[in-house]
């Protein structure tokens, strides 16, 4: 009975141990056949996997995983055959313990679903292991290295499903199911894994590459807007001050004009009276004028950082992406990213130079140009006191408050050349120019043509410098012929 | 793409001024004029001897010394582009005039690079304008062969400008956010209420409510100011000749303006004129207060416009700060402080948006919305616009009438059917006559389109029963589906 017993035991090992057999070289066979996915996994898809698959599939890359289960196989068979099972080689043993077939499974299902379940399909196939007394047949024997043919060995597939005897194995389709929802769960909370450096730097490198030409284009040209926001700027800064020295010898001008002389007669008493008044206004006007500047404010920084942080920001991207596909699309939005907050960055000396000549025009045409018209405008309105009818003293007195108009208005007009801005030049009798006149009355002339310029109602004035072409800041209004069309 | 010399243009065809924006690749810029001006005037004046027009500040002065060879607004014109209008002897129409318009600004946007050529553009018109103005528009466009890629309503234009800011300040996040686009230009006002939808993948503008006044606008603010500046000084201009009389109000008219500029950031302004009238100067302060009090009943007119809109958007009075996110202001008058007062109190404090260009804001956007057109991946999202009926959409009926079916301010897509009855005798053929607008004549509407359904069986007046369907798509297409006895008729009408 005994004897029976180790009989039945020593078969019983013996089978299992074919078993073993046969499923090690299964999963051996299944694991180099999956060599070209740990290939691909490891070259571009890294952070699909786990990091603890990462070792795994190293190994199964580059064959030791194969090569470790056919040398287990391998001393197993041997062993069988001579009943010593005992003392399997501890570096196998330790060798295999990373990678189970259930992890194997894992691997595949994560790379394609397929292909796990192509590993099930393989096992569920298979033919069921014969019952007791059914007899065997012997088409798909294991093969024996030496030589020797079990009669009572199941076929090798059979075999792979009663070694790995574990019961995760034997609810396999659940096991499949389980997987893919790993998968999926897998897919969205993994860990970004240390992505390979030489697809990092090969995607960083060619987005840069691009990135880098437009920002050197981009910095040439803020650098070039730099240099007209910096001469605007300078020529600004010499116009207010000039013009601080025109306001405060105007004044002292004007401070200058002598009390109205007892002896001038009533009549024209009124009319120079309104011309000191108009002066004293002017005066206010004037001394308004600094407070009216607007201050030149410069941002403080003309820098590109966007340059350096393109680059930064490429990298963290890159490395925190799922695939190289979704590092690319995002390397592009980043990039966009960067472009438009870089050329924000260009535009900010342009536009600080346009505003700081449309301030400084604003200026002109708001609070300057105002008193230089109110110059003129009292120059006109003087000069019949110079008439003789209003007698000498008027007469005088009269010359005294021109010469006031004439050199207030010569030192603004000094401080509007500093900027190029000058009077535009109307010559009457000629057809007008409606780029820098425009009509503001027109009278019958019948011995001139419509359109002919008779006198100018508003002096206009044009800007012209070195940089910038003849530009009219204000039209100047003038009085032009138009005769009735029956006449013509 | 090289979009220096494919140009993508958007084009603000204003009543008094035009401008263009041009997409450069990254964003939207506007072109200037040969003079260097943003905008340019939109008047055309007919030269005789040469047969051409001049557009522009020196048509406008042309214009007004010959006011029979030229036109300004020819905007308010578009009513009816084909009618027949004269400068001086030369017969043209609004179309032909506004097309003028176009080649001129055209022709700016090509000077800069020699070479260049136009690959899109996308022109705006103010919100209210009818189907058959946005067709004028259209032919306009044609004619002057910019490549129109569209037709955008001005206030779309305007918070284009602002989502595209935003979009770059969003990402991927998801955001809604209520704005009110407040256009108060030289004569014109427009409010726009809109929902601005921000996801990762779309940007989705929903009209909710609109409304405004096409005749009030920053010259009537300018001419009370001018009162207000006459008052102070104590002078009455009426008993001058027309000569020194306009030198007066020339001179006046300038320093309101001047004054309205300075009073938009300082709460004071001291006045000095010397010589309004010979020997007649001022010197008076005015301060924002003032400006208040003497705009008082036209900001009241836009107090209650904004509430009508609140109304329109069944938004309780109680609801508005918490639920209008922003206010985009466009037009130099917005910026008054009496009016950001207003919106304060209406709307909320800290509710408006300075970053956009307000002058300029609407062809900014529409050059965005070009760019767009051009490349869909421009945004990096779809642009979806979802408006509502402008005007009251429905039929002619007996007499002339106007039945209106879809009222306006309906939000798209809408649909909706009425059963009419024939109102003559053994009739065999119907015309179906569309139109859209609010007044109870169509001889004072629009006229949409026509539907022609013959074959009728002759019945006694009032017995054929006639179903008329009107829908209306998000893209303001009007779809119409007469039944009588089983026939069906169908249309398609461009609405906007």
């Amino acid at each position: 009975m005994a004897a029976n017993q180790n009989r039945f035991e020593e078969d019983e090992l013996k089978d299992n141990a074919y078993h073993l057999v046969a499923a090690l070289r299964a999963v051996a066979d299944a694991h180099d056949q999956m060599k070209p996915y740990a290939v691909e996994l490891l070259g571009t898809r890294t952070s699909l996997v786990e990091k603890r698959f990462a070792k795994n599939l190293r190994e199964l890359s580059d064959g030791t995983t194969t090569k470790t289960l056919i040398d287990l196989a391998n001393w197993i068979e041997g062993k069988y055959k001579t009943g010593d099972l005992t003392n399997p080689p501890e570096n196998l043993s330790a060798d295999l313990s990373p990678i189970s077939p259930e992890d194997s499974l894992m691997i595949v299902a994560e790379e394609s679903g397929d292909s796990a379940s192509s590993v099930v399909d393989q096992v569920q196939n298979t033919p069921d292991r014969p019952l007791p007394g059914e007899s065997v047949g012997h088409d798909d024997p294991l093969p024996d290295a030496s030589g020797v043919e079990c009669e009572d060995s199941p076929p090798a597939s059979t075999a792979f499903v009663e070694c790995v005897s574990d019961p995760a194995v034997l609810e396999l389709p659940t096991f499949v199911e389980d997987l893919d929802d790993k998968f999926e769960s897998t897919q969205l909370t993994t860990e970004p894994a240390a992505f390979d450096e030489s697809i990092i730097a090969g995607l960083v490198h060619d987005a840069l590459g691009e990135e880098m030409a437009e920002c050197e284009k981009d910095n040439a040209e803020t650098v070039l807007h730099i240099q007209n926001c910096e001469a605007v700027r300078q020529e600004a800064v010499r116009f207010y001050d000039q013009l601080s020295n025109s306001s405060e010898a105007s004044i002292e001008i004007l401070s200058q004009v002598p009390p109205l002389p007892e002896d001038v007669p009533d009549a024209s008493r009124v009319l120079i009276e309104s011309r000191l008044q108009s002066l004293a206004l002017i005066s206010k006007m004037i001394k308004r004028l600094e407070g009216r500047i607007v201050p030149i404010d410069l941002p403080l920084s003309w820098d590109m950082p966007a340059v350096r942080g393109t680059e930064q920001s490429l990298l963290t991207i890159a490395t925190a992406a799922e695939s190289a596909e979704v590092a690319r699309t995002r390397i592009k939005e980043d990039l966009r990213s960067a472009s438009l907050a870089r050329y924000s960055l260009v535009t900010l000396p342009k536009e600080a130079g346009k505003k700081i000549t449309k301030d400084l025009i604003d200026f002109v045409s708001r609070h300057l140009l105002p008193i230089v018209d109110s110059l003129d405008d009292g120059e006109t309105y003087a000069k019949p006191l110079l008439e003789p009818e209003h007698g000498t003293s008027t007469n005088e007195f009269a010359n005294i408050i021109l010469g006031v108009y004439g050199s207030v208005r010569k030192e603004f007009l000094l401080a509007l050349t500093t900027i190029g801005i000058t009077v535009t030049n109307v010559s009457c009798g000629t057809l007008i120019d409606y780029e820098s006149q425009e009509p503001f009355d027109s009278e019958p002339e019948s011995t001139l043509p419509d359109e002919t310029v008779l006198s100018v109602s508003r002096n206009g004035y044009q800007r012209q410098t070195e940089s910038i072409p003849q530009r009219t800041i204000r039209m100047a209004q003038v009085i032009i012929v138009k005769n009735p069309r029956s006449a013509n | 793409m090289d979009y220096s010399k494919n140009l993508v243009l958007g084009i603000d065809l204003g009543t008094t001024f035009s401008s263009v924006g041009q997409w450069n690749g990254r964003a939207a810029t506007i072109v200037e004029d040969l003079k260097g001006n943003e905008a340019t005037q939109s008047v055309v004046f007919y030269e005789e001897p040469h047969n051409t027009f001049t557009v522009g500040d020196t048509a406008y002065k042309r214009t007004l010394l010959n006011p029979p060879f030229g036109v300004i607004g020819v905007k308010r014109m578009m009513d009816d582009g084909e009618q027949t209008m004269t400068l001086g002897p030369k017969k043209t129409t609004p179309i032909e005039v506004s097309a003028e318009i176009l080649k001129r600004l055209k022709s700016d946007a090509l000077s800069k690079v020699p070479g260049s050529k136009i690959l899109s553009s996308v022109v705006t018109v103010p919100y209210y304008f009818k189907v058959h103005q946005c067709e004028s528009t259209r032919k306009a466009a044609e004619l002057a062969d910019i490549n129109c890629r569209a037709i955008l309503q001005e206030p779309i234009a305007a918070s284009i400008g602002y989502a595209w800011q935003r979009a770059q300040e969003l990402g991927a996040t998801e955001h809604t956010e209520t704005i009110l686009v407040f256009d108060l230009g030289g004569g014109t006002f427009d409010l726009t209420l809109f929902r601005l939808h921000h996801t990762a993948a779309k940007i989705r503008f929903e009209v909710l409510a609109t409304g405004g006044d096409d005749r009030l606008g920053g010259m009537d603010f300018d001419n009370r100011i001018v009162d207000l500046f006459l008052k102070r000084a104590g002078i009455n201009l009426d008993h001058l000749e027309p000569r020194p009389q306009r030198i007066a109000r020339q001179k006046l008219l300038d320093q309101a303006i001047s004054t309205k500029i300075s009073l938009t950031t300082s709460p004071i302004e001291t006045v000095t004129i010397s010589d309004i009238v010979p020997g007649q100067g001022a010197e008076f302060d005015v301060t924002q207060d003032d400006l208040q009090e003497i705009l008082a009943d036209y900001i009241k007119r836009i107090e209650d416009m904004i509430s009508e809109i609140w109304s329109v958007a069944g938004i309780q009075p109680h609801e508005v700060s918490a639920k209008v996110d922003r206010v985009i202001r466009v037009g130099g008058s917005s910026k008054l402080a009496c009016i950001r007062k207003m919106l304060d109190q209406a709307i909320g404090k800290d509710k408006i948006y300075s970053t956009i260009k307000d002058v300029t804001a609407v062809a900014q956007g529409a050059a965005i919305y070009a760019a767009y057109l051009d490349d869909p991946d421009l945004l990096g999202k779809e642009v979806e616009i979802v408006t509502r009926t402008c005007h009251a959409l429905g039929v002619e009926t007996s007499g002339g009438g106007f039945y209106a079916l879809i009222p306006a301010n309906r939000q798209a897509p809408c649909e909706i059917m009425q059963i009419f009855r024939t109102d003559a005798d053994n009739m065999t053929s119907l015309d179906i006559n569309l139109f859209q607008g609010s007044s109870k004549l169509v001889s004072d509407n629009s006229h949409v389109g026509t539907i022609k359904v013959e074959g009728l069986k002759p019945r006694p007046k009032g017995e054929t029963k006639v179903k008329i369907t009107l829908k209306v798509s998000p893209q303001q297409t009007l779809s119409v589906i007469v039944d009588i006895d089983g026939q069906r008729s169908v249309g398609n009408f461009k609405i906007a």
